[in-house]
């Protein structure tokens, strides 16, 4: 009875966990060329947070390049980024417009110099059958002038995917 | 039996959620913190220093209306109101003996319908109120003043009396 009520909680906090993100419907094409292994591999390393020191800091823009994105992939892949934002303060809150956003990627090969974010996937960089690249990642967060995003803390959970093609 | 199953579907449940989390992946999440302030925030961007000259009587006959004399502007990410006071009830300056109180000063918010209303050293409404409150936001409010002295009070080139505005959220 014991184990059964230690199941039924960790079972409640299993789809805490997968209500939390949203996952972006793949990008296309994407293909998965062999399993995850640590040839085909993703890690994301640092940490940024943006902040606000006084009411002008709202009129100006803001870079942080915090974020390294590591692909090891035994082929030929794309990086893609969407965004997903959430505030958990108190009501009434204007979201947080994701391209208020941009973000660009060191050897991004082929890919847009910078794109402002969205929901959906959207390449940042492309590389050419290589391994162990990093993209460091420079997000710049734009004005926010309008002061109609309630204070509090704001999430930006950003969803990488890379995709072979 | 039951109790031998219980406890191993325990143990098994959390080694696969170490082995995901030790897994490869081809898609990741990152977790951005983005800290937002209260601002609350006014600012006189122009008419921070009004000035009335009664150098005809017709002015000391009828007052003096200065549309537009001040201009603030508002900065705030709160549901908000502002109010305006004298700093003193009376005027600086002039003759001690008959002191000029703040209330011949009148003002409204230009623009808004608002009757013009007697300025005195207690708070008084300007833009919203405590019990409505105004929708966050930025912008800029222009308050026409009305100064109607008379012949009451001697004349001097010195009074002086400093407004103060506020903004609140309370």
């Amino acid at each position: 009875m014991k184990f059964s009520f230690l199941l039924f909680l960790t079972l409640i906090f299993s789809v805490h966990i997968s209500l939390a993100q949203v996952r972006p419907p793949d990008p296309s094409p994407c293909v998965d060329n062999g399993p995850n292994n640590k040839n085909n591999n993703l890690t994301v390393t640092g940490n940024t947070t943006f902040t606000f020191s006084n009411a002008s800091d709202f009129d100006i823009s803001q870079a942080s390049s915090s974020i390294t994105v590591n692909v090891m992939s035994s082929n030929q892949y794309r990086l893609y980024i969407a965004g997903e934002i959430s505030y958990s303060g108190t009501l009434p809150n204007t979201p947080i417009p994701l391209n208020t956003f941009t973000i660009s990627a060191s050897n991004r090969g082929t890919s847009p110099v910078s794109i402002p974010l969205s929901g959906s996937y959207q390449e940042i960089a492309e590389a050419n059958n290589k391994k162990g690249v990093n993209h460091v990642l420079t997000i710049t967060r734009l004005p926010l002038p309008d002061f109609t995003q309630a204070p509090g803390t704001h999430t930006l959970t950003l969803h990488f995917r890379f995709c072979q093609y | 039996m039951r109790k031998n199953i219980l406890p191993c579907l325990f143990a098994l449940f959390f080694i696969a959620i170490y082995t995901q989390a030790a897994a490869q992946n081809r898609y990741l999440t990152k977790a951005i913190t983005i800290t937002i302030p209260t601002v609350l925030e006014l600012e006189l961007s122009s008419g921070a220093s009004v000035t009335a000259d009664f150098n005809q009587s017709v002015k000391l006959d009828n007052g003096l209306e200065l549309l537009n004399a001040s201009i603030i502007t508002y900065k705030s990410n709160k549901s908000w109101f502002a109010t305006i006071k004298a700093a003193n009830p009376y005027f600086g300056g002039g003759d001690v003996s008959t002191p000029m109180p703040a209330s011949v000063i009148q003002y409204r918010l230009n623009g808004s319908g608002m009757a013009y209303i007697n300025l005195s050293d207690t708070e008084q409404i300007l833009m919203g109120s405590s019990s409505a409150k105004l929708d966050r936001g930025r912008g800029i409010g222009s308050i026409d003043f009305k100064i109607n002295p008379g012949y009451i009070y001697p004349p001097a080139t010195d009074y002086n009396l400093q407004v103060i505005y506020t903004i609140s959220n309370l």
